[in-house]
């Protein structure tokens, strides 16, 4: 994928990002992709907030994970109570009642590695 | 006589042929050469959004750092560095994980307000939020070259990398990657991976001006924005200026090498000699590039873009994987005409900059500190030069 292409998801992704508490709605219904950081995973409402940036402008998206929706980790699919904090997501959703919600989830990176 | 003045014509003719030949050096806030005539159109007409100034009326705020972009990268002309000192946040949380609290307003904490803003609220700039574990003073960057910086292709970066410091020799330079998980380069502590990118974040970080990159408005402490307070609608920057600003940072030169006042060849040399040169990478060589003067170029910019430990004495904040005491490799070109040096703008001297160098510096600051006198003048001579 090209850098600008993924500059177009990162630009889309924060057209509609807003503090995961105060959700903003865009205009209309409509699918997108978001590829972000895991910033909190939440099992038991079945949600997902991503951190998301365009430069050190960044803001946060929750994601609605509807039940049965597992998580794509190359071949093998893992619950959404796996993904660990800090891990690269990209996320397939639309915007809805109720908030965002997730169609497909991919695991992409792990959380990495921070120096002491 | 007659030879004389055939040898002048001579003379002239040639001085005539090589000035065509060899174009006077870029000098500070220039462009690249080689653009074409569009593309240096645009490089002007983006001077003129860079320079603008906002207000209220046109977008300005709430909070705010500055009101225009040449507020803080004004010396020693647009584009260049400034004296801003500015607050960035975040708080390592205790699963680890970075946390830039962005629901409690950062990474970054505006200091100024709009009258309107003040009056709602009575903050004359944004409060630092409590959960913060680290708090960063970051300087205003120089932006010249910084375009080839932009062009320079990952793998060359990445082949640079020594994460585990297999060869031995201290020096243990890795990536950091944003949060999509590209490699960043950008940024003091290198989360940014593209110049647009972190242009269109800038715009909305340091003014308060919302764009079509990013259509929102920052909270206020992460609180939403009192009613009435920021009555522009969004986005209140088109995307054909965004688009200019891009043109007129990416097509910034490099800044010319000037006279040291010393032996700057003999510093060069001791420069890789005592190790600077390890991190402080001389050139990097830019890509495919569909602008020709950002394609195949080498850049003088004395950096590897890479995450170095700098010590626990440095240390501030997390960001993306880097940790509070590791920072990119300030790139060196410009280094002459800066006042201040530094992420934080601590030191006001070459020599105090070393000084503040730890972690996988401190050898190469040791070697700095046994260098004869003559040496030494050379080393510093060199940095002026840059």
């Amino acid at each position: 994928m090209t850098a600008f292409a993924l500059l177009g998801i990162l630009a889309f992704g924060l057209a509609g990002a807003a503090p995961a508490t105060t959700p903003s709605a865009p205009a209309a219904a409509r699918p997108e992709t978001l590829t972000a950081t895991v910033r909190a995973v939440d099992g038991h409402a079945r949600t997902l907030d991503l951190l998301i940036a365009v430069g050190h402008a960044m803001r946060v998206r929750r994601i609605h994970v509807p039940a049965g929706l597992n998580v794509r980790a190359g071949a093998t699919e893992t619950p959404l109570t796996s993904l660990a904090v800090g891990s690269i997501v990209r996320v397939g959703c639309r915007y809805g009642p109720g908030g965002t919600r997730a169609d497909a989830i991919e695991l992409l990176q792990g959380p990495g590695t921070r120096k002491p | 006589v007659k030879a004389a003045g055939a040898v002048l014509i001579v003379f002239s003719a040639l001085n005539a042929l090589g000035g065509a030949a060899c174009p006077p050096a870029p000098q500070p806030g220039d462009p690249l050469r080689g653009l074409t005539p569009e593309e240096r159109a645009r490089f002007e007409k983006g001077r003129e959004v860079f320079a603008r100034v906002f207000t209220p009326e046109t977008g300005l705020g709430p909070l705010f750092n500055a009101d225009a972009c040449a507020e803080c990268h004004e010396n020693p002309v647009v584009g260049g560095t400034g004296d801003e000192i500015e607050l960035h946040v975040a708080a390592v949380r205790p699963d680890g994980f970075c946390d830039p609290l962005v629901e409690e307003g950062g990474p970054v904490i505006q200091q100024h307000a709009t009258p309107a803003l003040t009056k709602a609220l009575g903050i004359e700039s944004e409060p630092v939020p409590p959960q913060a574990t680290g708090q960063a003073r970051r300087s205003t960057p120089d932006l010249f070259g910084f375009g080839l910086l932009d062009a320079v292709p990952d793998a060359e970066i990445l082949a640079l990398a020594d994460p585990d410091d297999r060869d031995h020799d201290g020096i243990s330079g890795r990536p950091n990657r944003s949060l999509d998980g590209r490699l960043g380069r950008f940024g003091r502590k290198a989360l940014v991976p593209t110049l647009s990118e972190f242009n269109h974040g800038a715009f909305v970080i340091e003014m308060g001006i919302t764009n079509p990159a990013i259509p929102t408005e920052e909270t206020i402490g992460g609180k939403p924005i009192p009613p009435g307070v920021d009555p522009v609608p969004e986005p209140e920057l088109s995307q054909e200026d965004l688009a200019l600003v891009d043109d007129f940072v990416r097509f910034l030169a490099p800044p010319p090498r000037r006279h040291g006042g010393g032996d700057e060849e003999r510093g060069r040399l001791v420069f890789g000699t005592i190790g600077c040169a390890k991190c402080h990478v001389p050139s990097l060589t830019t890509g495919d590039n569909p602008v020709r003067a950002l394609s195949h170029r080498t850049v003088e910019a004395y950096t590897d873009l890479l995450l170095h430990d700098m010590g626990p004495e440095r240390a501030d904040i997390c960001l993306g994987l880097a940790s509070p005491s590791e920072f990119r490799t300030e790139p060196l070109m410009g280094a002459g005409l800066q006042k201040t040096f530094m992420h934080d703008g601590k030191a006001t001297s070459f020599e105090e900059a070393i000084e503040l160098h730890g972690g996988e510096a401190e050898a190469a600051k040791r070697r700095f500190r046994r260098l004869a006198a003559p040496e030494r003048a050379a080393l510093l001579a060199f940095l002026q030069s840059l």
